[in-house]
């Protein structure tokens, strides 16, 4: 039986307009219940328009996209099965906090007010941040920002979490507490999908690890390569003090 | 003293009502037109329609790239419409392919990422237009909107050409008429400063409006700033 929260795509192929070469090229990958996959790869090589195929905001031009074994029809966006948090900024800046994670339930649930508002305050509770339930984005820390857009991915409590480089602009404390807030949601059952230049943090956090090759392929790894591999593979790459060696790439 | 130009009030009023039914109706239609187009000519919109990207893209260049008279005129010796349509109708399609470019800078300041979140949210895209794209851009284009509008308020002049009695009109049959050129031209351009004062005024509360949500307590976002200050 396949479980409730499996995603899969089969040869999937994404070409960009000007280029010859796909930026994804028959990519097979499988990302089981539960799980925390982690996609690295240098910038450009095509992890956000992976992702975005994942979430179905993009159309691939070649292959499929299964979600519990059934086949995903494009453009199909499902806010109940799956969430997903984009690269910054995607919070919508004209609106709070609050409105930010009450205008979905609003206007697409039609929900009454009151109860969005209780289950909007009880979720900025959870994740530490409802005392700034009335900020506007550009107000937050990268840490609440990276919060605040999970909550928004949660509100309609989905089974499979997508986060484009959630690690962008936050500092090592922060980083901590996300690897925790994403184990505490794949405990729960929740199948997350991460990209990530963070080589470290995709140490700390992958059930799975798969690299994103600049060739459009996609390969499963075992285990992050060590600094020679990544040097030779990932290009250039960026270390950082206090022991994080070789944890960022194609920076 | 001769006063007797001070009886030529109602003639006056007509031409100020037929302005007024220019810049409003012209000002409606111009908004709402240079809104399509700009949603035609997006992208993010319409990325299944290259056609209909094409052909919003030729309406704004063959609008913005003809005198507006030539316009008018076309509408109404060639098309035989009526003056007051006719110069209505130009008016509204010449302004509205600036308007179009104006909402289209408008949303080039909205990330692709902010609307692809509406969608993930389960938004329809005429919901994230309506609550997403559309206030977004409005923050920076209320400014260079109102500019349009004041535009279109003072191009309503060229009805003159096509036989409609609007102010400019007129304002040229009562000077021949009378003779009193300084006393009609005063007024005549205190109503046009006057509509184009309010439409001014109009935007600027709008701007203000929009920017001062965030608080005057806390910074206005980076990028944005009143455009007064």
């Amino acid at each position: 039986m396949i479980s409730a929260g499996m995603i899969s795509v089969k040869e999937l192929t994404k070409f960009r307009a000007g280029r010859r070469e796909p930026v994804l090229n028959r990519i097979d990958a499988e990302f089981p219940e539960g799980s925390i996959s982690v996609i690295i790869g240098v910038s450009g090589a095509g992890k956000s328009t992976f992702l975005k195929c994942l979430l179905n905001l993009e159309t691939p031009d070649a292959g499929t996209l299964h979600l519990n074994g059934e086949r995903l029809d494009p453009g199909d966006v499902n806010p109940a099965l799956m969430g997903g948090v984009l690269q910054k900024p995607s919070l919508f800046q004209h609106l709070t906090v609050m409105e930010n994670l009450m205008l979905a339930p609003k206007i697409v649930l039609k929900k009454p007010v009151d109860l969005i508002e209780m289950e909007t305050l009880d979720m900025l509770d959870a994740l530490g941040v409802a005392d700034k339930a009335h900020y506007y984005p550009h107000e937050l820390s990268g840490g609440e920002y990276q919060r605040v857009s999970i909550a928004r991915a949660l509100v309609f409590g989905p089974r499979i979490l997508i986060l484009d480089e959630p690690t962008n602009a936050l500092n090592e404390a922060w980083i901590q507490e996300l690897v925790a807030m994403l184990r505490a949601l794949s405990d729960q059952g929740m199948t997350i999908i991460v990209s990530t230049h963070h080589l470290a943090f995709a140490r700390q956090i992958a059930d799975r690890l798969y690299h994103l090759q600049p060739n459009g392929k996609m390969q499963r790894l075992d285990d992050i390569p060590p600094i020679n591999v990544v040097r030779q593979e990932f290009g250039e790459f960026e270390v950082r003090p206090s022991g994080f060696d070789h944890q960022v790439i194609g920076m | 003293m001769d006063y007797q130009w001070l009886s030529f009030g109602d003639i006056l009023l007509k031409g100020l009502l037929t302005t007024l039914a220019l810049t409003v109706f012209g000002s409606i239609l111009a908004v709402a037109l240079g809104l399509l187009i700009a949603l035609c000519r997006t992208r993010w919109i319409l990325n299944q329609f290259p056609p209909v990207q094409k052909a919003a893209i030729i309406y704004i260049e063959l609008f913005r790239n003809t005198p507006l008279l030539c316009q008018v005129l076309f509408f109404y010796y060639g098309l035989h419409l009526s003056g007051f349509i006719a110069a209505l109708l130009g008016l509204a399609l010449y302004t509205s392919a600036y308007i179009a470019e104006t909402f289209r800078s408008g949303f080039s300041t909205v990330s692709e990422d902010e609307l692809h979140a509406g969608r993930l949210l389960g938004m329809s895209r005429l919901q994230v237009i309506r609550h997403i794209l559309l206030p977004r851009s409005l923050e920076s284009i209320t400014g260079a909107l109102g500019n349009q509008l004041m535009n279109l308020t003072k191009n309503s002049a060229i009805a003159y050409f096509v036989a409609v009695s609007d102010l400019t009109s007129v304002f040229e049959f009562l000077t021949t008429q009378t003779y009193h050129f300084l006393e009609f031209f005063l007024i005549v351009l205190g109503a046009y400063f006057g509509l184009c004062f309010l439409i001014n005024l109009g935007s600027r509360k709008l701007e203000k409006h929009l920017l001062t949500r965030y608080d005057e307590t806390r910074a206005i976002p980076p990028g944005r700033t009143l455009a007064w200050n």
